[in-house]
């Protein structure tokens, strides 16, 4: 077990830096000049180049991509070109607010969706199926800044029962959880469907019957289970969108998240912000996608098994890679 | 069975694609999908004839007017007809929406199908797709939008960039599995050339879950695309967008609900159809699935 976990673990370390290579390059590309972005176009030329130097922004970039990672390592993610601060306290101020309305997002959206996908399975073509089927595939169909427009006007606006904007504490969390959870629920709910659908016809639920189990044991335990892995690679899918994601539904609840910081830096040309936003995104999803495979391990322990002859490494790697 | 009563309908002699037809036909849902896609296109095309007032004139008697007769969706703070401008925004959504699917449909099945057949690509190919997948949706527009700049143009690229991996994935897996089928290998006895087998004998086969994913993934587009454009890093006003219009309505959404809500129904009715004609198609296309 803990040699799989190594070996993951170092996969996901190469993976991670070629991604954080891939964006640096790509924000090479950036058009106009750093040093003015920095002092306005007004400056003038001495002042300019005195903020070069500073940014180290006449070294080749070959240098630059080695000391951005000296200073990854650092745990120093490098210096807003506008506000001149330190990136790493502001993200570490705002990731733990997307993070919460993520996760709970998550939570609820696969509490919903494994339920709601279940039933419908279980009971295919019936009314509750047909039902659920036309609200997942709503779900899916509906942009998450408009649900989440939708659930202010319905129950700040209207009703008064919950606040429209801000993150102040728990109330305030009530509205964005629940835009994350119901479209993240929909995802959920149509996967869980397709894949209980395929286990619910194998001969092992045959036999559990046969043998007089009770049909919820035979629905949890023999068919849930084995219908759980592209589940739970969903799951981590929706996860990751969303550290990403979420900026749409920060940006309607003015919560200032991770995505609005990133998007602000987009809209001010702030490449600082936005390479170390990406990548600190990136790393989350990496870290989410490692667990979610060493959780595969516990649901199906025919993968334990495998544990260590090279099979396992790149069916999981496909798995994970294969959600979207 | 609804389901049923179309394979009686299926004759001898007929190809995929039309038994494929006769099956869609019998899901009556799917088919009203269809309809209302192509009245959305049409509606496209035919904008300017059937918009009752021009998208950009604005009228200042009429400032934030309740949906009414004569303003079927109201009127927005500068008095321009809201519904007007939705019809309008059906240009932006489904040209940006079947812009994106085409380009990254192109380059993604060419990759995989590249990957897939010629072993040596493979891997340094699907890697690279892998880094680039492995980044976030909104996280990986943001990136591409800095770089290019936010206008339909870099939109279209961003967006179906950000679709590739995906086609090229399904493409590979498609084209794997079929290289090893006997009609490949005796098209390989009868000496045909790499491009012939792959244009002829593999892709045609492939197909099907490719235009699945292509009716799909084209709702998705539309919804990725509308929320760029609500961050501000899409279409730039005064067009009609239809994100863009959500976006521009969220002040008045205590006041005049209608204005941001309404554009957004849009959006949810076109993603809905894509998506449910997208299901109807998979059944339709590869019945074990079902």
């Amino acid at each position: 077990m803990l040699r799989y976990i190594v070996k993951r673990l170092l996969f996901m370390l190469v993976t991670l830096s070629c991604t954080i290579i891939f964006v640096f390059t790509l924000l090479e590309f950036t058009p106009g000049d750093p040093a003015k972005i920095i002092l306005g176009q007004t400056a003038n030329e001495e002042a300019l180049e005195a903020i070069r130097i500073q940014f180290h922004l006449n070294d080749p970039y070959i240098v630059r991509l080695g000391r951005y990672f000296m200073q990854l390592l650092h745990g120093d993610l490098g210096t807003s070109y506008i506000t001149r601060q330190p990136i790493a306290g502001a993200i570490a101020a705002r990731l733990p607010l997307t993070l919460r309305i993520a996760f709970f997002g998550i939570l609820v959206g696969a509490c919903i969706g494994i339920l709601a996908g279940t039933v419908s399975a279980v009971k295919q073509f019936s009314l509750a199926d047909r039902i659920l089927t036309f609200i997942s595939l709503f779900g899916n169909s509906a942009p998450s800044f408009w649900t989440a427009m939708l659930f202010v006007l319905i129950f700040a606006v209207k009703l008064q029962l919950l606040p429209a904007t801000g993150s102040y504490g728990f109330k305030y969390w009530i509205l964005p959880v629940a835009t994350i959870g119901l479209q993240c629920s929909s995802g959920v709910t149509r996967m869980t469907r397709s894949s209980v659908l395929e286990v619910i016809r194998q001969d092992y639920i045959r036999t559990a019957r046969a043998k007089g189990q009770v049909e919820w044991k035979v629905i949890i335990s023999h068919a849930l289970r084995n219908a759980f892995i592209p589940i739970l690679t969903q799951l981590s899918g929706e996860f990751c969108g969303y550290l990403g994601g979420t900026v749409l539904v920060e940006s309607v609840f003015a919560i200032p998240g991770i995505g609005n910081y990133v998007l602000d830096a987009v809209k001010k040309m702030d490449t600082p912000v936005v390479l170390s936003g990406i990548v600190i995104i990136c790393a989350m999803c990496s870290v989410i996608i490692l667990v979610v495979d060493i959780l595969y391990s516990f649901i199906d322990p025919r993968i334990k098994a495998t544990f260590g002859f090279g099979v396992k490494k790149k069916k999981t790697a496909k798995a994970a890679g294969g959600s979207k | 069975m609804a389901k049923k009563d179309g394979y009686k309908k299926e004759k001898l002699g007929q190809s995929q694609f039309q038994l494929a037809w006769i099956r869609l036909k019998e899901n009556k849902f799917a088919l009203v999908s269809l309809y209302i896609i192509c009245a959305i296109i049409l509606i496209a095309i035919f904008a300017p004839l059937l918009a009752p007032y021009d998208y950009a004139a604005q009228n200042y008697d009429e400032i934030l007017m309740f949906p009414s007769l004569k303003h079927p969706f109201g009127t927005d703070q500068f008095g321009r007809d809201i519904f007007s401008r939705v019809i309008y925004g059906t240009r932006y959504s489904i040209t940006i929406g079947l812009c994106t699917m085409i380009f990254s449909c192109i380059l993604g099945v060419t990759l995989g199908t590249i990957a897939a057949y010629y072993p040596k690509l493979d891997n340094p190919i699907m890697r690279f797709l892998d880094i680039f997948g492995s980044i976030p949706d909104m996280a990986l527009l943001m990136c591409l939008v800095v770089i290019m700049g936010s206008n339909m143009r870099n939109m279209i690229i961003a967006l179906g960039l950000y679709y590739t991996p995906g086609y090229a994935r399904l493409a590979r897996a498609k084209v794997l599995t079929l290289r090893n089928e006997e009609y490949v290998e005796a098209s390989i006895a009868l000496g045909a050339s790499d491009a012939r087998i792959l244009l002829t004998h593999i892709l045609p086969n492939a197909v099907a879950p490719l235009i699945v994913r292509f009716t799909m993934a084209t709702g998705g587009s539309i919804l990725e695309a509308a929320g760029l454009s609500f961050i501000g890093l899409g279409i730039q006003p005064p067009k009609p967008e239809w994100g863009l219009m959500i976006s521009q309505g969220r002040g008045f959404l205590s006041t005049n609900w209608y204005y941001p809500i309404l554009p957004g129904l849009c959006i949810v009715l076109l993603s809905y159809c894509l998506n449910y004609l997208g299901d109807g198609l998979r059944d339709a296309l590869d019945p074990r699935l079902n």
